[in-house]
């Protein structure tokens, strides 16, 4: 078996100090194969924000290691965190975070300012994306123009335009009615499959989490049970 | 990275224009004062310049009384007499030519143009003290001088408005009671803080007080000075032999009062530059009261983006890069501020000469240092929040609401 994309490894998390002090992670194991879909699901107050934080390499844990293609994240200071995200991940938001007043264009453009791309490769990046999304006709819409759908769309292609190994998706489906959520789901899946892209998915709705190939159960800051084999991942397989 | 944050601090800018108007306005009206206050006041310098200049340089004026702010009560002081002039002229070493004034007003007449206009009569020791070269024609003879023959040079203001076009040299105008011939045509000096210079009849000094004041009064001394002579020596020479001319007892103030030009010109020149500096240091708080507007905004600016500096730190924006953008958007608005203020005031400037008097001038010096200042000041208030945005911890910047 080949080394996991992404290692857990007795990860903890505690915030604050003294009589405040919470333990939101208490030493949680997890593997994930490149190219899988998972989906992270468990009450409020579980630790799954925590571990996609962690997993985001938005935070660093308290305690034990997390290899992210080998690299021990948990040794990385800010700025090469950020590069970290820059190069290898995409971000999706329950809110979309869309930056308003921007085109659809110019927001899917803005990881590629960050990553140094000429004004040429960003547009050909750009379009492409929207196109993959499905949005390409309306690149110079701004968000107050677009339905929720097509904002969360817009933030999907945001996320792959810079072709990552992962995408983060934090309650993609949260604002969306099941109509929209499950267009939503498709395109993700689609993603996964076509452009193998590894997804990590928060979720608190079984429908959703029933696109995954692998289902992590989170409780009281452990892992309580992973489903794997999936439905949906079967007809991959097969 | 700097094209990168350019791109975005300029697009920030336009999506938000006219916070971005209300955020510079106070670095426009600063970097507007202060330039238009320091280009007048240096305009108004120089005006104050050339009109001392105009009065002639190394040249002392002397006339009975006692001068500026003084006098008022008393008896009316003596005027010089013809003998004064020569004593000062022969008796007092340094001194070049001394050209007596006696001066009347009158209206000259010329076919059907008359203009009313003042009389200079002097001798030619005038343009030894004062050189004023002719356009036309010649100046008098020393017979004419001496017999007070009514021969006329004219101011250019007087031939302009007497003559037109037509040439002047060798016609016959009437000025006041008496017909007189016009000789020459002086070259213009034009406009000064004491009124035209060119409207102006030039007399040989007996004609004038035979003609026009009937008495043999000198009200003015024009003295030349040897410049290789300090006119502080020469003024008290002529002191001296005025007092002694005049019989003023030792211990009494002088009937009489010397002017030196040179020192008339450097005590307005450095109270028009103080003046200057007051105001420039006056406008100069507004700039500084601009930057603090721009902070301001741009605390609020983060506040309301701080949403906006997590998506960016989330998808891969090191913190550096969000510090240089929000620095840029500083910058770039103070310089967009300094640059607006630059026109406005010239706009101001160009408005306001010719209500003042004084020549138009365009100082590049003080241009640029505005402009450099505005820039200094959005890296200076600018530092503040663009480092409180870099330092936002992405996860809390994205709850917030």
């Amino acid at each position: 078996m080949t080394d996991p994309l992404i290692q857990l490894r007795a990860v903890t998390k505690v915030y604050g100090s003294g009589a405040t002090q919470f333990q939101a992670l208490k030493g949680v194991d997890l593997d994930i194969q490149a190219g899988d879909f998972v989906a992270v699901m468990g009450p409020s107050g579980s630790g799954k924000s925590t571990t996609m934080n962690i997993l985001g390499c938005l935070d660093v844990p308290s305690g034990g290691t997390f290899r992210f293609r080998g690299h021990h994240v948990e040794m990385l200071d800010r700025d090469q965190r950020a590069l970290l995200r820059r190069r290898y991940l995409g971000f999706v938001f329950q809110g979309f975070n869309l930056l308003s007043r921007t085109t659809a264009l110019e927001n899917v453009e803005l990881p590629l300012l960050y990553r140094g791309e000429d004004k040429r490769r960003r547009r050909e990046l750009g379009m492409a994306a929207l196109e993959k999304v499905g949005l390409d006709r309306w690149w110079d819409h701004t968000p107050a123009e677009l339905s929720g759908g097509q904002q969360q769309r817009v933030a999907i292609a945001r996320a792959i335009v810079t072709s990552p190994d992962v995408l983060l998706a934090d309650e993609p489906t949260g604002n969306l009615d099941s109509e929209r959520s499950v267009e939503i789901m498709e395109l993700l899946t689609d993603l996964n499959r076509t452009a193998n892209i590894t997804v990590l998915m928060v979720t608190h709705e079984s429908d959703m989490a029933a696109f995954a190939r692998t289902v992590v159960h989170f409780k009281d800051g452990l892992v309580e049970r992973v489903e794997t084999g999936h439905r949906q991942g079967q007809a991959v397989e097969a | 990275m700097f094209g990168t944050t350019l791109v975005l601090a300029l697009r920030s800018i336009r999506r938000h224009l006219l916070r971005s108007f209300l955020t510079i306005l106070g670095i426009v009206i600063g970097v507007g004062a202060v330039v238009t206050m320091v280009t007048l006041g240096k305009a108004t310098t120089a005006a104050v310049q050339q009109n001392i200049s105009a009065l002639g340089t190394n040249v002392l004026q002397v006339r009975p009384g006692q001068g500026f702010g003084r006098g008022g009560g008393g008896p009316q002081p003596s005027p010089f007499e013809e003998e004064d002039v020569e004593a000062v002229a022969n008796q007092v070493a340094g001194v070049t030519a001394v050209a007596p004034q006696a001066n009347a007003s009158a209206t000259a007449i010329y076919e059907g143009s008359n203009w009313s206009t003042s009389i200079n009569g002097t001798t030619s020791a005038f343009l030894t003290v004062q050189p004023w070269p002719l356009t036309s024609g010649r100046y008098w003879t020393p017979a004419e001088q001496a017999a007070g023959k009514a021969v006329c040079l004219l101011g250019n203001t007087v031939r302009q408005n007497l003559f037109r076009g037509q040439d002047a040299v060798g016609s016959r105008m009437r000025i006041g009671a008496i017909s007189c011939d016009v000789i020459g045509t002086l070259n213009t000096r034009g406009q000064g803080g004491f009124g035209d210079q060119d409207d102006v009849v030039v007399m040989p000094i007996k004609a004038v007080q035979r003609r026009f004041t009937g008495n043999r009064d000198i009200r003015l001394m024009l003295v030349g000075v040897d410049p290789t002579y300090s006119a502080q020596t020469v003024q008290s020479a002529i002191s001296d032999v005025l007092r002694e001319r005049r019989r003023i007892q030792p211990g009494r103030d002088d009937d009489f009062n010397i002017f030196d030009t040179a020192q008339i010109r450097d005590t307005l020149t450095s109270t028009t530059t103080m003046l200057t500096r007051i105001v420039a240091a006056v406008a100069a708080i507004s700039l500084v009261v601009g930057g603090i507007g721009i902070m301001n905004i741009m605390l609020v600016s983060v506040t309301e983006r701080t949403r906006e500096i997590g998506i960016r730190l989330a998808i891969g924006a090191v913190a550096g890069e969000v510090l240089m953008q929000f620095l840029v958007e500083a910058v770039a608005l103070s310089c967009l501020g300094g640059l607006i203020g630059l026109v406005l005031a010239q706009g101001v400037i160009l408005a306001l000469v010719p209500l003042m008097q004084v020549p138009w001038t365009f100082d590049p010096q003080i241009n640029v240092i505005a402009f450099a200042i505005s820039a200094v000041i959005g890296v200076v208030f600018g530092y503040f929040p663009a480092r409180r945005a870099a330092a936002l911890n992405p996860i809390d910047a994205l709850r917030h609401e």
